[in-house]
């Protein structure tokens, strides 16, 4: 009879629409995890601070794309100096280049002696004064 | 070579974007060849025949869409490359979905709808050469809402409606061309809109990273005032027009965006604030609004009326169940303009819950994709642009498909790619031609983007709209389902009938009574002997059901008799019962005719029964009627005051005091008569009848000389004896009461011999009763006597007039008749 046919096709109707469904979602689901990963291996390029404060002369270096620099020890990069605001400025790696932000400082920050208004990007060797307090940028090459 | 070893490694998931949008086109083409193909051979499965004409005509529908979307591919490769592979292949797929749905529904339409799509993928390859950058569409703006609010402007004046009559007019019609203009007018709106607030300085940003620059509220109305300027007018036309499903969706649109653009909730809460005030003045204004807005609240108060529509969609989503009838084999065109407004609830009948979920989850599929586009388009226009497309595209599905399911108010608008209309489709394709343009892949990266906030509330606001929609899709489908298919507005039922044999009821020699005649698709009921019609009831989709065809339904329709499995698999296969079950009854067909002529043209009732096994070989009730003719006779038949359409035998009711106090002249009724003259598979609602009060119905009477007949035992009445299964050919049906002994055999016999007759083996005895209304009737009652050796017969004859010869004539030649054949 006709029946079993036509349910055997009703089958590859149901079939044919739900494989359309499950694998767009999965390949979605693949791009999303692959994106994932490619943008989590994709570290910022390590980053070296020398601060004119820290005798010893031991570079800072981080790999965090976002770091604060203050007296709040909670900062990631804490300067312990009358002439730093509690969160004096933002670091913070976007589009390949590592950028400086002021957080509205008492005293001001500046890059190579041009007060930092806006986000403006770093490069290595620039010298970042932050209060009274130098830091020497150093960037990893080949990011 | 070893160089090929990764790729190979591969998984099938890392395909580039064309090879990806090649794949998932060709698991819908497997889709709609597979559609095509059921709905070819579907008349076999409806009919259950091979010889049947089947349907060739939509595979010009397949062959359209086919050669378009293998062009419109070849194109989106070469002048769309890098774009969003996903969006094109769930847009064809719904296309063809709905365009074969339309084929399925009505080729006419489906013809036009296949020209439709012809046309208007042609204008969407074409469009792939338009510069992804779509500043053009920036650049003129105001000079495209504008031509599409005065193309609007000109249904006011030249508007018309392709089915004629006093609907709205809200196309521009010529040489059986029609185009809606509203439905353009939709995306130009939104093309106006984001690219005005993408224009606009209102919250313009500084680089990225950074807050939002502080804006006066007043800034931000002002900076508005030309949009809602626009979209007012807009409003005032759709309203003017009556278009109250696209004013809506305008209202909505215009929060969403706007929300968007500013994010800010305010917007949102506007929009809403908007569209309940617009509903609430609706209601007060306009009939359509409150008939709808009613008809939503309570569908059930005026099913056959108000709330027709919604009603039957219901009806057809709760006979789709969870797999469907298959296409073409359920019956959506009970749902007023299925191809339409109601395309999902006939994709939902067809397809059942599973395609219609499948449906939904295309379109958060659209959705999700859509708004990604959004999130990753290079310049605030085209991000506010993408976004508005995605919201236009999922709310109006939301928006019909709620109102399909009685999750919202019906509104007249269209389920965007699936259903029909020229105007739709070319808007809904012109959508997704940008949303591609949007979506190339540049070397531009994705514009700064302050606030992901309202994109991911858009997209969950969007989503959980559809969510909702599958969980009441279900509800109705699967939960409500078969209750609600047990309504009487249910015609599926009676359609169902027309397709498979109804079960005939024979007589106790099997000679047919009742028979169905025709072909599948054509089955009609015929009583063979007219005259028994009370006793065999009619079984008609206006009327109901009454008498043996009310009572034996379930073995004549095939719902009974046959294994749950066979059910079950018949259910899935054709979604129809198997073939009904012959039902063998007591009657005698000859003895019957002898009765019915003798009492032609008298009113009365005539029992015979076999007094040592209950059997009924005749009830006769007249005045009588032709069930052959129930639809022509019938507003007569429920006026006659004769009422022919009542079977006297078993049910009426008669005053019978004379003729106990014959029979028990010492007052010593039975005990036994007090029970309920009931006979299985009769009819189960009897007015009591005690006998208190010295009443009888004729059947008692019978079972009385009956009992007179067998010393004093009463048998039990039978009427419907066996059933003919396909598994165990007849079964007997078992008997609903059993024997008793209502009188004390050595009475029994003492009355027999007082009654006896000189020269026969019979007793006979006749009464005349007074009514409590004057009315004169008679009584004859007889039996075979206790001694006789052959088969025992009794017999009870009733007149509703004075005349005991004509009754005892009556009843002795058919008692004479039984006894010796």
């Amino acid at each position: 009879m006709s029946g079993p046919i036509l349910l055997a096709l009703r089958l590859l109707l149901a079939a044919s629409l739900y494989v359309f469904l499950g694998w767009a979602f999965l390949s979605l689901w693949r791009d999303l995890k692959q994106r994932g990963a490619s943008l989590a291996s994709r570290q910022s390029p390590l980053l070296a601070l020398t601060s004119t404060l820290a005798s010893e002369g031991v570079p800072f270096q981080t790999r965090l794309p976002e770091l604060t620099l203050g007296r709040d020890p909670a900062c990631e990069f804490p300067l312990e100096h009358p002439t730093i605001s509690a969160r004096h400025a933002r670091l913070f790696f976007r589009q390949g280049h590592w950028w400086v932000e002021d957080l509205r400082s008492t005293n001001g920050t500046f890059l190579n002696d041009e007060p930092v208004s806006m986000p403006v990007i770093l490069a290595s060797q620039d010298h970042l004064r932050c209060g009274q307090i130098t830091l020497l940028i150093e960037i990893e090459d080949g990011a | 070579m070893p160089s090929l070893r990764p790729a190979a490694l591969a998984s099938a998931f890392e395909l580039p974007s064309d090879r990806r949008q090649a794949r998932l086109l060709v698991l819908a083409a497997v889709f709609i060849l597979a559609f095509a193909a059921i709905l070819s051979l579907s008349p076999a499965g409806r009919e259950r025949s091979w010889q049947v004409s089947y349907r060739w005509d939509h595979w010009l529908g397949v062959a359209i869409w086919l050669g378009m979307l293998l062009l419109a591919h070849r194109a989106s490769l070469r002048w769309l490359p890098e774009c969003d592979p996903y969006l094109l292949p769930a847009a064809a797929l719904l296309s063809g979905w709905g365009l074969l749905t339309i084929w399925r529904l009505s080729p006419y339409f489906g013809m036009r709808q296949s020209l439709w799509l012809l046309v208007v993928l042609a204008l969407f390859i074409l469009g792939m050469r338009l510069p992804s950058d779509l500043a053009f569409l920036r650049r003129y703006k105001y000079l495209a809402l504008t031509s599409g609010l005065l193309l609007t402007a000109l249904t006011l004046i030249f508007g018309s409606n392709p089915a004629g009559g006093d609907l709205p007019r809200l196309w521009l019609g010529c040489c059986g061309i029609y185009l809606q203009p509203s439905e353009p007018l939709k995306l130009l709106l939104i093309v106006y809109l984001a690219a005005y607030l993408a224009g606009s300085s209102a919250w313009a940003l500084t680089s990225p990273g950074l807050s939002r620059l502080p804006q006066a509220a007043p800034t931000t109305l002002l900076q508005l005032t030309p949009t809602l300027l626009m979209t007012g007018l807009a409003l005032l036309l759709l309203v003017a027009q009556r278009d109250l499903g696209t004013a809506t969706l305008f209202l909505s649109l215009y929060a969403a965006i706007v929300y968007i653009a500013s994010g800010r909730a305010r917007f949102l809460a506007l929009g809403a604030l908007g569209i309940l005030a617009a509903g609430a003045t609706g209601y007060a204004l306009f009939d359509v609004v409150r008939l709808r807005i009613d008809a939503w609240i309570n569908p059930w108060l005026d099913p056959s009326g108000r709330s027709y529509q919604i009603v039957q969609s219901l009806l057809a989503i709760a006979g789709g169940g969870l797999l469907g009838r298959g296409p073409g084999m359920g019956n959506p065109s009970l749902v007023p303009i299925p191809h339409s407004d109601f395309i999902f609830a006939a994709i939902a009948e067809e397809g059942g819950l599973l395609n219609a979920l499948g449906l939904i989850a295309l379109l958060a599929l659209l959705t999700a994709r859509g708004l990604t586009v959004a999130l990753n388009a290079p310049d605030r226009f085209r991000r506010y642009l993408a976004a508005g497309l995605t919201a236009h595209l999922a709310g109006q599905s939301i928006l019909i498909i709620g109102g399909n399911l009685r999750l919202l108010p019906l509104t007249g608008v269209t389920l965007p790619f699936v259903s029909y209309g020229g105007s739709s489709l070319l808007t809904s394709w012109m959508s997704l031609l940008l949303l591609l343009h949007i979506s190339r892949r540049s070397e531009a990266p994705p514009a700064p983007l302050p606030d992901s906030r309202p994109y991911l509330n858009l997209s969950g606001a969007l989503l959980a709209g559809l969510a909702a929609c599958a969980i009441v899709a279900g509800w109705w489908a699967v939960y409500r389902g078969p209750d609600l298919l047990t309504r009487t507005d249910n015609a599926r039922r009676a359609i169902a009938e027309r397709y498979v044999l109804r079960g005939a009821i024979l007589d106790r020699r099997n000679a047919p009574l009742a028979i169905s005649t025709g072909k599948p698709g054509e089955y009609q009921r015929q009583v063979l002997h007219p005259p028994l019609s009370p006793v065999i009831g009619y079984n008609n989709p206006l009327y109901g059901q009454s008498g043996l065809e009310a009572s034996l339904d379930d073995y004549l329709r095939g719902t009974r008799g046959y294994p749950g499995l066979t059910l079950w698999w018949n259910h899935l296969l054709y979604g129809q019962p198997p073939p009904g079950l012959n039902v063998r009854t007591t009657l005698d067909l000859d003895l019957q005719r002898l009765a019915d002529s003798a009492l032609a043209g008298h009113r009365g009732a005539l029992l015979l029964l076999n007094a040592q096994n209950g059997e009924i070989l005749v009830m006769a009730s007249h005045p009588t009627f032709d069930a052959n003719q129930l639809e022509a006779d019938w507003e007569s038949l429920i006026q006659d005051p004769a009422t022919p359409l009542f079977n006297r035998a078993a049910l009426g009711i008669y005053p019978a005091g004379e003729l106990l106090t014959d029979f028990f002249p010492e007052g010593q009724v039975p005990a036994g008569l007090e029970l309920q003259p009931y006979i299985p598979l009769l009819s189960p609602e009897l007015p009591s009848a005690g006998n208190q009060d010295k009443h009888l119905s004729p059947l008692q009477a019978a079972l009385l000389a009956a009992a007179i007949s067998q010393q004093g035992l009463r048998p039990a009445p039978l009427l419907v004896s066996a059933v003919n299964t396909p598994s165990a050919g007849w079964v007997v049906l078992p008997q609903g009461e059993k024997p008793l002994q209502w009188l004390e055999a050595a009475q029994a016999s003492a009355l027999a011999a007082s009654l006896a007759q000189a020269e026969g083996s019979i007793w006979q005895a006749t009464s005349v009763d007074e009514g409590s209304a004057g009315e004169l009737i008679t009584w004859y009652l007889g039996g075979a006597l206790p001694d006789w050796g052959g088969a025992s017969y009794a017999v009870a004859v009733l007149l509703e007039e004075k005349d005991p010869n004509l009754a005892a004539e009556i009843g002795a030649s058919l008692l004479k008749a039984a006894m010796q054949p």
